[in-house]
């Protein structure tokens, strides 16, 4: 009886501590969530603030538009380009450092600067930097003797400008947390690995990333989840063009909700673009797990 | 107890603090007016000075200004509508407030023009007056008009054995100009342009070659755009941009910024880039747009003021249009920031054009400017979807031009009729 008390009163304290924080979610995201949902199974225009029902409507719609798909298409490129690029080249940076060489201290707080910039700012920069005739990057390859393109002007070139922006502004982050990964790794298995005689190529591959796949779980779902949702560096670099090679799905939901006032089919694309970041994140999490099983 | 008593004594000190702004007004016995608007380049100080003396002046109003970069002002404007927190007077282009007149967002002004005693309409540049009426209502008065002229630089027209004074004054001549103004490397790259043209984010650039030719875009509510002028006006900018005389793809800003930069050697542009170009050390002409062989036409418009539906304190909003639009403050507008006086009454006003030479050109476009697309509720969503990608696929040559123009008249045709 005694004991019971004692797990009710601990529960209600728990309770107590998480109440807050529930409020939180509760009103600014849960809420939210199942009013986009009502939204999106409504015609809505939210500057006239009229709507009326049309059921599946918006998301048939969708399916039949263009521009969506075409959004889409330009999201998956994105995605597909942007995350591997962005995994590998930080887990690659963060193995060298690891190794502790000197001026690694400098060079990791020298890669770590563009995550604490403005992703607004970074944009604007790159934005000048691409520049086919005044840009930074134009005038040395031009002085190097090597052809030029207006990198944000074509549309063969403009999504690897926008790709490489974001690389560049989180490669720093995302290889701290692979370090701090290759750091919770025991130094005894590397001291019994070396006296078994494997070199430091066999420990990478036998230790290192066999030991960091929950740290690159993380690394992975995230990345994923905000390429999916890439907006900032394509608003203010290429406002989705040029020809709309740009215009990933976050910026089309953006331009129908705000400039068209459009905000019940804004809604339903976003909520498929929930449902692709839900089933992909569970594919990872899934294939992570059956991998640690193993 | 102590608690609730120390946190009520908070609540009430903090909003002490937050009304203390908003009743001083009221102390002084005035009506606040709040008035939002995207002034933040170098014409934010003459627009304040102007507030300030309004303010000063009178005894029952105040004009509690807000200023934000435009994009940030529709970006906000949205969400303070809904909310019904919306500001009671706000500026914004001419080609955005249809859309929000059409949504019952606006007040009508019709009252306010008939009963007025010191502001006749019939002094304001009639194509402002006309753009501003909506569906046989006027929702929008002038705010600021200006008109687009031909920027040039000097330098380089002598270097390219132009006559600096004899700028190009018909499209022909512009024409020839281009073919000695660009140019190219050993390996055949354009170095110089002839012209910035921009075709996405900008004063409408591309529609006065169309105009040149005689080509439109909308009349009677429905498209025109598939007509034989525009196919020859598209043609003829689609092999342009192919030879090299402008770079493909501008925002209004990257053009501004290659011909302030002296690597393209024209521009049309409005009156708020003089300062800048001048700044940037071009040795600038200014001189009316070319004439085409459907006459001289060119854009005009620029900013309108409107009341907001919901505002309480409407009668105090109409007092300060009808301030901003006296002789006496265009005047002060005109001579400082540059642009045109939005009244008809003033071309001969001495002190302005002695004061301001460069206001002569903007003062002589004015009369053939056209409004473009002013009253169209759909003219972003026009822009964007329709326009835009029809300049980008001609200038880039992924289209012919009578392509393209057929695939952008069947969607303004859908557009419209959605």
């Amino acid at each position: 009886m005694r004991k019971k008390t004692m797990n009710r009163s601990i529960a209600l304290a728990g309770m107590r501590m998480v109440l807050p924080s529930m409020i939180i979610i509760t009103v600014f995201v849960l809420v939210p969530i199942v009013q986009s949902l009502s939204m999106s199974l409504q015609n809505w225009n939210i500057l006239k603030n009229t709507h009326f029902f049309v059921g599946f409507d918006n998301f048939r719609k969708a399916f039949g538009d263009e521009r969506f798909l075409n959004a889409l298409l330009n999201t998956v490129i994105y995605t597909l380009s942007y995350v591997p690029i962005l995994v590998l080249g930080s887990l690659l940076i963060a193995i060298l450092l690891n190794y502790g060489f000197t001026g690694a201290g400098f060079f990791k707080s020298l890669l770590f600067v563009p995550a604490i910039t403005s992703m607004a700012i970074v944009a604007i920069i790159f934005r000048f930097l691409l520049d086919g005739d005044i840009g930074l990057l134009s005038i040395w390859l031009k002085a190097l003797g090597f052809q030029t393109k207006d990198f944000l002007r074509d549309p063969d070139t403009a999504m690897w400008a926008v790709v490489l922006t974001g690389v560049w502004r989180w490669i720093g982050f995302n290889m701290v947390i692979f370090l701090s990964g290759l750091n919770a790794i025991p130094n005894d298995l590397y001291e019994a690995a070396e006296i078994d005689g494997a070199g430091k190529v066999r420990q990478l591959f036998s230790i290192s990333l066999p030991l960091l796949m929950p740290t690159m779980s993380f690394v992975l779902i995230t990345n994923l989840i905000s390429s999916f949702q890439v907006f900032d560096q394509i608003y203010v670099m290429t406002k989705g063009g040029p020809l709309f090679s740009t215009e990933v799905l976050v910026y089309y939901i953006y331009y129908r909700g705000f400039n068209v006032f459009d905000m019940g089919y804004a809604s339903a694309m976003a909520f498929i673009l929930f449902c692709i970041i839900l089933v992909f994140t569970i594919l990872q999490l899934k294939g992570f797990r059956s991998e640690g099983e193993r | 107890m102590k608690k609730i008593v120390v946190v009520l004594i908070l609540i009430a000190l903090v909003s002490a603090v937050y009304a203390g702004g908003s009743t001083e007004a009221k102390k002084l016995g005035k009506q606040t007016v709040v008035f939002w608007n995207g002034y933040t380049g170098p014409d934010r100080p003459v627009l304040e000075d102007l507030v300030a003396q309004y303010n000063a002046q009178s005894d029952d109003i105040e004009i509690k200004m807000e200023i934000m970069p435009w994009d940030t002002l529709f970006q906000k404007l949205m969400p303070a509508m809904i909310a019904g927190n919306a500001p009671d007077l706000i500026a914004m282009s001419v080609g955005r407030y249809a859309e929000y007149a059409e949504a019952g967002k606006l007040a009508s002004l019709d009252g306010f023009i008939q009963n007025s005693k010191v502001l006749n309409v019939k002094d304001l540049v009639p194509g402002m007056i006309e753009a501003g009426n909506f569906q046989g209502s006027q929702y929008a008065m002038p705010m600021a008009f200006a008109a687009m002229v031909m920027y040039y630089n000097k330098a380089m027209f002598r270097e390219a054995g132009l006559d600096p004074e004899n700028p190009p004054a018909t499209l022909a001549q512009l024409q020839d100009a281009w073919t000695k103004l660009i140019k190219k490397d050993s390996s055949g790259n354009v170095v110089q342009y002839a012209q910035a043209i921009a075709v996405k984010s900008t004063v409408p650039m591309v529609p006065v070659f169309m105009w040149m030719y005689g080509a439109d875009y909308i009349a009677g509510g429905k498209s025109v755009i598939n007509s034989a002028e525009a196919v020859q006006a598209m043609s003829m900018l689609g092999d342009a941009f192919q030879a090299g005389v402008s770079p493909v793809g501008l925002t209004g800003q990257e053009a501004d910024n290659l011909f302030a930069a002296g690597k393209a050697a024209i521009e049309f542009n409005g009156p708020w880039a003089i300062n800048g170009f001048r700044g940037a050390g071009i040795d600038l002409g200014i001189a009316e747009v070319p004439a085409g062989m459907a006459g001289r036409r060119t854009w005009g418009g620029d900013t309108i003021l409107t009341i907001t539906k919901d505002s309480k304190v409407k009668d105090a909003a109409w007092d300060f249009i009808e301030y901003w639009n006296s002789p006496a403050t265009q005047r002060t507008w005109a001579l400082n920031v540059g642009f045109p006086p939005t009244r008809t009454d003033m071309s001969g006003d001495v002190e302005l054009t002695t004061g301001n030479p460069d206001i002569v050109y903007f003062l002589n476009s004015a009369p053939y400017s056209v409004l473009f697309m002013a009253d169209e509720p759909k003219a972003g969503r026009i822009d964007e979807e329709v326009l835009v990608p029809l300049y980008e696929s001609v200038t880039r040559k992924t289209l012919d031009a009578a392509t393209a123009l057929k695939q952008a008249d069947a969607a303004l045709s859908a557009l419209l009729n959605e």
